[in-house]
């Protein structure tokens, strides 16, 4: 059974924002609502990263474990996931996250914060696969048409992978096993080649 | 005057206290709600299957985890598939 895992590649990440569009686009994301976001750490800074993040999905997730009305759950394919009728939008799902990615809708009047809402894996909800009521509430349900998360299969310069953790972790180690590391990664010895006179 | 004014007002607030709780709407939703079961991803769509992959059998776990697989492979390991493309 496949164990459902994303991982960014900080090497590789451009900060286009294309999967936090994809992400918004494909599922209808509401004003403020954001399931996917880029982080840029030391920005502006020599050898500044980015990396995408959401929910994790993580094995012993902590959103689970706090939970006051237990609305969370786990697929077979490891897909945390959430019932919306059953949230009540408390909010402490989000303080325990350590990638903020639980979210809260605010277009109420006084910035109400309405239940809440993460990344689904592209998995749907609890709701029939592929209805209405699935896509109103967590979008749209593509693993259930065989596919994979939006965010990760649109991914230019697939730095963003997702998918099966085994299969997602032997691209990685080929990857870093294949572009070695520094400046070999992407920078002036992979443009054109190594200067005169080094050893390779 | 003043006292009767008072407890007229009085009176007032506590009929109205209890009748202020009619105005409010049921929360049909949210704490006592019992958490639903969801149906397998290999299930594939209740509906149609229209936006389906191609080559996807809805129903059938063996195609499904062997769709995701390659899905995940070919579509994001750019080493198998220009390795693939040279042969």
């Amino acid at each position: 059974m496949a164990r459902m895992k994303f991982i960014c590649d900080a090497e590789r990440c451009i900060e286009c924002n294309g999967c936090v569009t994809a992400c918004k686009a494909e599922h209808d994301v509401p004003w403020g609502v954001n399931r996917r976001r880029v982080v840029t750490l030391n920005d502006g800074v020599p050898g500044e990263r980015s990396i995408s993040v959401a929910c994790m999905h993580c094995s012993d997730a902590p959103c689970m474990a706090v939970c006051p009305v237990d609305c969370f759950y786990r697929t077979d394919e490891g897909v945390v996931l959430h019932d919306k009728d059953v949230c009540i939008g408390c909010g402490y799902c989000s303080y325990a996250c350590p990638f903020g990615a639980p979210q809260f809708p605010t277009n109420g009047t006084f910035g109400l914060r309405g239940k809440m809402d993460k990344c689904t894996f592209c998995a749907g909800g609890p709701e029939a696969n592929g209805s209405q009521a699935e896509w109103e509430k967590y979008g749209r349900n593509r693993l259930a048409e065989g596919k994979l998360p939006v965010c990760a299969e649109m991914c230019s310069t697939k730095a963003l992978l997702g998918g099966d953790g085994d299969v997602v972790a032997d691209i990685f180690r080929t990857r870093v096993m294949q572009r070695g590391k520094g400046s070999e990664v992407w920078g002036w010895g992979t443009a054109y080649g190594k200067p005169a006179g080094t050893k390779s | 005057m003043i006292a009767r004014g008072t407890v007229a007002m009085l009176m007032a607030i506590t009929v109205a206290l209890p009748l202020a709780g009619c105005g409010q709407k049921p929360g049909a939703e949210g704490a006592g709600a019992v958490k639903k079961s969801d149906a397998k991803a290999w299930e594939g769509p209740a509906t149609s299957a229209v936006h389906a992959a191609e080559g996807f059998k809805a129903g059938d776990k063996v195609a499904w985890e062997a769709q995701i697989k390659a899905r995940t492979e070919r579509g994001q390991n750019e080493y198998t598939r220009t390795t693939s493309g040279k042969k």
